[in-house]
């Protein structure tokens, strides 16, 4: 009976004592091959993006997982755009991707603009996001497209990965839904071969875009009609 | 009884294929069903090795401003060449060419003092090649934000009234024919090598 204790005992300690740590080692170096991975894309995605559409101010692309801490704008500051592994999470593609650095580079090139080295400019864009969204989205889908991504990303990347509010007359940012339409009639105004041969139509986010913005898209429908050149108010 | 499991299931059989239905585009393929669509330019090759640049004078036929109703996404606009273009002593363009472009973008002004700004974009100019222009042109309108905000922080301590400051607009952004657009072609700029 003491040998079988005995021999459990130092089957228990080979297992705690050994394979753990290996394992532990594997799990680590796997995280990093990972990190190092998904690093590498958002770099290639950011650099083409400034690249194709001839940025000609510095910016970094950093991507963090999700233990590190959150810091707040770091692209009007430090001129570096960090991806957070909570962001990336809600894209399944390149282009999703580029959308997601597309938007962080229009703000973060706005930081360079004006006086005292863009200072005053960085104040703006930070406490009146809601002024600069529906800018930066348009200004994010000629990035996009100029890079060669389908700007129809953005549109499923927002979909997936911003709430939808009540209101907005008093809020600090424009409701999810408006932003959306004004980024559909943007690339129909602009680039309406993305919209003509749909390369997403399948997708379920844009699927369920499409669902929910029947009353938006109509409205566009009616303005196009009518050739009006008003902008036109969305829910 | 099997009858009426029968029909619950058949139920939630077709039930599915009614969810699993595509929904189109109609309002959108009304839209483009006989409009001829060209492809986007895009600017994939690149080459930034050449600096050397060529500034390209402008100035606008018409006035534009981000004064609401007066101005929208990808609006026509002419511009007139201020003086001709050369380039190894060969005149690219000449003094009064016409040259299309289009809004690419604008912001109205707001509260705060944030000032209207108008992107334009997309010059197309007879034989010059779009991806060797750095043809973005940015112009802001009066920016107060710099006054706005140290009154708004200093007046905070009394209450209600530094939120008073918000009620300050900002400037439009407006191009008179009286303004100088300026762009640039680099016409060293090649192709990326593979």
């Amino acid at each position: 009976m003491k040998k079988i204790v005995e021999s459990l005992f130092i089957f228990v300690l080979f297992i705690f004592g050994i394979m753990m740590p290996s394992e532990a080692v594997d799990t680590a170096q796997n995280q990093i091959i990972n990190d190092m991975y998904i690093q590498n894309k958002v770099s290639d995605i950011g650099l083409k993006l400034l690249n194709a559409n001839k940025i000609d101010v510095r910016m970094i692309f950093v991507y963090e997982s999700k233990n590190s801490k959150i810091n707040l704008e770091p692209g009007l500051t430090k001129r570096q755009i960090i991806a957070y592994e909570k962001s990336l999470q809600f894209a399944a593609n390149d282009d999703e991707i580029a959308a997601f650095l597309a938007r962080e580079i229009c703000k973060t090139a706005e930081s360079y603009s004006g006086v005292w080295k863009g200072m005053v400019a960085s104040v703006q864009v930070k406490c009146a996001p809601k002024k600069f969204e529906i800018f930066f989205d348009k200004r994010a889908v000629d990035f996009m497209v100029n890079a060669g991504f389908n700007p129809l990303g953005l549109i499923t990347y927002i979909n997936k990965s911003y709430p939808q509010k009540r209101y907005d007359k008093f809020a600090r940012t424009n409701l999810t839904s408006k932003r959306l339409a004004n980024i559909y009639e943007y690339i129909y105004t602009k680039y309406p071969i993305y919209l003509k041969n749909n390369e997403y139509i399948q997708n379920e986010a844009y699927q369920n875009f499409l669902l929910t913005s029947a009353a938006n898209r109509k409205k566009l429908y009616d303005k196009v009609k009518s050739g009006s050149k008003k902008a036109v108010d969305y829910e | 009884m099997n009858r009426i499991i029968f029909i619950i299931i058949s139920f939630l059989f077709i039930h599915s294929f009614a969810f699993a239905d595509i929904v189109t585009d109609e309002y959108m393929d009304e839209l483009l069903k006989d409009v001829e669509i060209s492809a986007p330019i895009q600017n994939l090759n690149y080459n930034y090795e050449a600096v050397e640049k060529i500034p390209i004078r402008l100035n606008i036929t018409e006035t534009i401003s981000t004064k609401k109703d007066e101005i929208y996404d990808f609006q026509p606009l002419k511009f007139v060449v201020k003086e001709n273009v050369k380039y190894k002593n060969r005149v690219l363009i000449n003094k009064g060419a016409i040259i299309n472009a289009n809004v690419a973008i604008y912001n109205t002004k707001g509260m705060n003092g944030i000032p209207g700004c108008i992107i334009i974009d997309n010059f197309n100019i007879n034989g010059i090649d779009k991806n060797k222009l750095k043809g973005i042109y940015i112009k802001k309108g009066l920016n107060l934000s710099l006054m706005v905000y140290p009154i708004k922080w200093a007046l905070t301590p009394i209450p209600g009234v530094g939120s008073l400051t918000n009620f300050i607009l900002g400037g439009n952004a407006k191009i008179t024919p009286k303004d100088t657009v300026i762009i640039y072609y680099y016409p060293e700029w090649g192709e990326k090598l593979h």
